[in-house]
């Protein structure tokens, strides 16, 4: 028997690359959408947006609150995220689309060489797009390898639990969860398929996040094949 | 003194000066955006840094590589027959080619694994053969074989591919020996030797110098990259731990790790890396592992120097290609020659690697002259001195223009049913004027190799 197989380690790498990316990618979205707010209108609204992520923020202006989205010392920053989408595809770049690796490495250094410049959300804008596109390789229906259903997988529940987070729409991830499931089933034949009953968004939360587990099973059943 | 401009490297220029210059930045912003990395560790912290590309090809003829690439084949197929017996019956040193002391006091020989032998007898699956091509004789000379884990195959592929698509016109023009099989015969030599089941590229990881390229050779050949805690042990087999709890049985092991992390049970007892029990599968014939445990008692820079007489002994043929001259001061007519010439020589502890434990004797001071004769005179088995080989420099561009840069050549060997040399390899080069150390952990950069016909 030959070919890739993909191994605990690679698997949980792969899932988490999906969800940084997925995360990187809203809270991009978010922070732009915030800082045009920040500007005239709510000047509070960055810091309730980060409550939510919760992280708490400070900043004076609309200027201050860029950077702090991009570069704070937490674990909310996009550097922050990027750093980590990028370490999880580092490890597994021998899976992942070249072209897709090197947009995110690309977003990485611009990022990090900009670490001691004011915050361009023009490029910020631009980045998001490069994060769309990211996402777009690894979703592509054709030919899709089984590597890219787990960072799939990670893209999907880090979608549900954003969703709850930022939103907190437990009928829109209802309506995604069998999306999910679909991808989580196609990855691990004996998953069982979850379903979300109460409107309980803690509850919600835990189950969407324990997904991961039922698929990932690091010392689950051990069946051998030569 | 600068290589000769040879036809190929004329025609190389002629379509250089065809082309869009403006482009050679291009090579820079490649290898960043794709992390195209050798990393260093420098007091401690793990720096990531491209590796420096000069975009000017070492050019070498094809009829001069033909002769080149007899020669390494020649060599590594006595390396490892020289394994074989050295594990076995110990024939070449019965017969007095070798000194028995010489094999004996090799830090990397493992007598523990006399009798062990791999699958098809193959123990030098990959080697990196190092080489400079001397300017006095205009002659290539080895300087040293590297048959553990020889890193930097991935460069010049890699490149190799930016540099068609950025200046395809080099390779529409001429005639350019093609480089990118080296995946499909890195694949067919696991595939010789394994045992049953998947091909793995074993890495430390991602904090290693040469992840990149543990990654990139999973890539090209399909293997699966894993860590040294992705692998179990049960019953003297291998197998790969994977996502859904199932165990798949591992047939062939490219590992690019030392034999002292490999094995916590048998080798170094704190070795995160490793797999408990690999060896113990090895020894019972249940994976192959590529390159073999024990290899690096063939390429102790003491034993480079039987290399020619392992060519006669064992393929009764003459060395096509020459070793660098050298003295081994544990005999007591080379060490005085070594001892009165010192000043002349190059010295160099036979168990350091990458440009370590190299010393230039011109370049010492009296004092540390001295303390060098002393350690050679308490050791002499760690050390061997060779002429000073004054290898051409290459054309390298850097920021003043074309500048001479010292260079050496690493061919890359892949021993699977058939022995075969990469129509390339990964030319070297020193960052600064007159530097002879052109290793990559010394800062040094690299070029593509081109084998070129006219």
């Amino acid at each position: 028997m030959n070919g890739v197989a993909i191994s605990v380690n690679t698997a949980q790498r792969l899932y988490w690359f999906g969800r940084y990316i997925q995360r990187a990618e809203t809270v991009l979205c978010e922070l732009v959408n915030s800082y045009d707010y920040v500007i005239d209108r709510d000047i509070d609204d960055g810091r309730k947006l980060y409550a939510k992520l919760g992280v708490e923020i400070d900043y004076k202006n609309a200027h201050e609150f860029l950077k702090e989205g991009v570069y704070g010392n937490h674990a909310g920053s996009i550097e922050s995220l990027v750093h980590w989408a990028r370490e999880n595809a580092i490890e597994t770049r021998h899976l992942l689309d070249e072209r897709g690796f090197a947009t995110l490495n690309k977003i990485y250094n611009h990022i990090v060489a900009g670490r001691d410049r004011a915050v361009s959300a023009t490029y910020l804008e631009e980045a998001i797009d490069d994060f769309a596109l990211i996402l777009g390789i690894f979703s592509s229906e054709i030919g899709r390898p089984k590597a890219y259903n787990f960072i799939r997988l990670g893209q999907q529940i880090e979608r549900l639990d954003l969703m709850l987070r930022l939103y907190d729409r437990i009928d829109l991830v209802n309506i995604e969860l069998d999306a999910m499931n679909a991808i989580a089933r196609r990855l691990n034949r004996h998953y069982q398929p979850i379903s979300i009953n109460s409107s309980n968004v803690a509850k919600a939360f835990n189950t969407i996040n324990s997904v991961v587990d039922k698929v990932i099973q690091p010392l689950g059943m051990s069946q051998t094949q030569g | 003194m600068i290589e000769p401009v040879c036809p190929e490297l004329q025609k190389f220029y002629d379509v250089f000066d065809s082309v869009d210059q403006t482009k050679v930045s291009e090579f820079k912003d490649f290898l960043e955006t794709n992390a195209v990395n050798f990393n260093l560790f420098k007091e401690g912290n793990f720096i990531e840094r491209s590796f420096p590309f000069d975009m000017i090809p070492r050019i070498i003829p094809k009829k001069e590589f033909d002769h080149l690439e007899a020669g390494i084949i020649q060599r590594v197929k006595a390396l490892n027959a020289f394994l074989n017996d050295i594990y076995n019956e110990q024939k070449i040193v019965n017969d007095g080619v070798v000194p028995r002391e010489y094999v004996d006091s090799a830090k990397a020989f493992l007598p523990d694994f006399m009798g062990v032998n791999p699958p098809k007898g193959v123990r030098t699956h990959i080697s990196g053969i190092d080489l400079v091509k001397d300017a006095v004789s205009n002659e290539w000379v080895i300087l040293e074989d590297n048959l553990r884990v020889p890193s930097g195959v991935s460069y010049p592929l890699t490149i190799r591919r930016a540099f068609r698509h950025t200046y395809p016109e080099f390779f529409e023009e001429m005639k350019i020996s093609k480089i990118k099989q080296y995946g499909d015969e890195l694949k067919a030599a696991m595939d010789y030797v394994n045992t049953g089941g998947l091909n793995v590229v074993l890495t430390p990881g991602r904090y290693n110098s040469a992840y990149y390229e543990h990654s990139y050779l999973a890539k090209i050949t399909g293997a699966t990259l894993a860590l040294g805690e992705d692998l179990i042990v049960e019953n003297d087999e291998v197998f790969l731990s994977a996502y859904n709890g199932e165990r798949l049985r591992v047939g062939a092991i490219y590992r690019r790790l030392d034999d002292d992390f490999l094995d916590p049970e048998e080798f170094e007892a704190e070795s995160l890396i490793g797999v408990r029990g690999l060896t113990r599968a090895y020894r019972s014939g249940n994976v192959a592992i590529m390159n073999s445990i024990g290899n690096g008692v063939a390429d102790d820079k003491g034993i480079y120097y039987f290399v020619p007489q392992m060519i006669k002994y064992y393929l009764d043929e003459e060395p096509i290609l020459r070793n660098a001259p050298t003295y081994l001061p544990y005999y007591e007519k080379d060490r005085e020659y070594v001892l009165a010439n010192i000043d002349k020589l190059v010295i160099k502890d036979v168990a350091e690697a990458g440009g370590y434990g190299v010393l230039f004797g011109n370049r010492l001071t009296s004092e540390k002259r001295a303390e060098i004769i002393e350690m050679i005179l308490a050791e002499p088995r760690r050390w061997i001195a060779q002429e000073v080989i004054e290898f051409y420099d290459l054309p390298c561009m850097m920021e003043g223009g074309i500048v001479p840069r010292k260079a050496d050549l690493r061919a890359y060997v892949i021993h699977g049913e058939e022995i075969s040399v990469s129509m390339g390899g990964l030319t070297r080069y020193a960052m600064e004027e007159g530097n002879y150390l052109v290793n990559s952990s010394q800062g040094g950069g690299f070029k593509d190799t081109w084998v070129v016909e006219l």
